[in-house]
């Protein structure tokens, strides 16, 4: 059975029993991405955790809705990035979180080029580090990336374009990633 | 995209193995089962009562016990439970506060709740202008302001006033009130 006819599957058990073993499958298979895709998108642990769980409060508020248009992996991402934005406004209004930290590296033997790595992205302005994110480490297309940030294919492989330039520049010392990490 | 804007195989390969991590904390599964338990949105047998995952909330606030505690209280099953509200009246050197001081103040209740929150509570809260109507007949002038209010679901009165202890307020030399919503 491939990926969506386990989440499919997935999908109709719990939705028939809103049984707990469902949604905990569901969660394993799903929050991983969820969380770590959160975490460099914000910047903080503490923000990707919150994130996870509205995303996944609102998921299965609204899972009886899913149209199977997408995999449910990006419906998932669409709502986590929804939650995000609406964050990101309530920052700007009130201030960041004084539990903000960035999250804990996942293995502290991570090759120094690895950690350099996600520095680099971690600086990238938030357009960049999105779309860059987005693409080239979770796989999404250029159309399913526009859609999900909301833009035309032209945009998201344009941002690509300066992301990863932008990212060599960091990773090399240059001046093309120098931009401010909010700007868009 | 310009061919030199194309990535590399080996920055290709970089990029897609950042999708390893980093991973979510062992303890937001259960949380978060807490809270969709919380929210009425699990049913069947091993649906989480939304009373128990309170509980389960209480447990790890105050004795740092996160899954055990959590799983503890869940399958002990708290009976009883309601509607709490917390309200906070202004600490002392309230009214001196500069608009950033007031801000970081406002931005530590906040995180608490979203601490609150994240163990399966559900919380809410307002901060409130200084200035208001009044209406009515005089009620005597209050020595200290209300400044704001929280409003949370708790298993018992004991657990309502373990949260409303917790409250950053009490530093700041703050008086907090807990009461229980009236059932009516």
């Amino acid at each position: 059975m491939n990926d969506h006819g386990d989440d499919d599957a997935l999908v109709a058990r719990f939705l028939a029993g809103r049984d707990e073993g469902s949604f905990r499958a569901l969660y394993r298979r799903h929050s991983p991405f969820l969380y770590r895709f959160l975490a460099r998108w914000s910047g903080s642990a503490a923000a990707a955790e919150e994130g996870v769980q509205e995303t996944w409060i609102r998921a299965v508020r609204g899972l009886s809705g899913f149209e199977r248009r997408s995999s449910l992996k990006t419906w998932l991402a669409g709502i986590a990035i929804r939650w995000w934005r609406e964050e990101e406004r309530r920052r700007v209004r009130q201030g960041p979180s004084a539990e903000d930290e960035p999250p804990a590296p996942e293995d502290p033997t991570l090759a120094d080029e690895r950690l350099d790595l996600e520095r680099a992205i971690a600086a990238l302005p938030a357009g960049y580090r999105e779309t860059l994110l987005l693409h080239d480490v979770e796989g999404y297309t250029h159309e399913e990336t526009a859609r999900l940030l909301g833009v035309d294919p032209g945009t998201s492989k344009s941002q690509l374009s300066r992301a990863r330039r932008a990212l060599r520049g960091l990773l090399t010392g240059g001046d093309h990633g120098r931009a401010r990490r909010t700007d868009r | 995209m310009d061919e030199r804007d194309e990535l590399t195989g080996d920055e290709a390969r970089a990029l897609a193995a950042l999708a390893g991590g980093p991973a979510p904390p062992p303890g937001l599964e259960g949380a978060t089962v807490a809270r969709l338990a919380a929210d009425g949105l699990l049913g069947g047998r091993r649906r989480l009562p939304r009373l128990a995952a309170a509980a389960a909330g209480i447990a790890l606030f105050s004795a740092g016990l996160f899954v055990g505690a959590r799983q503890g209280a869940a399958n002990g099953g708290a009976a009883g439970g309601r509607e709490y509200v917390l309200f906070l009246y202004d600490a002392p050197d309230e009214a001196s506060l500069t608009e950033a001081q007031m801000q970081t103040r406002v931005a530590e209740y906040r995180d608490w709740a979203g601490a609150v929150r994240r163990q399966g509570f559900r919380i809410r809260g307002e901060k409130l202008e200084r200035d208001g109507g009044w209406f009515g007949p005089s009620v005597g002038g209050a020595a200290h302001p209300l400044g704001g209010f929280f409003v949370f679901s708790a298993p018992d009165d004991a657990a309502a006033e373990a949260v409303a202890r917790s409250c950053p307020h009490l530093k700041h030399g703050g008086t907090v009130e807990v009461r229980p919503v009236a059932k009516t």
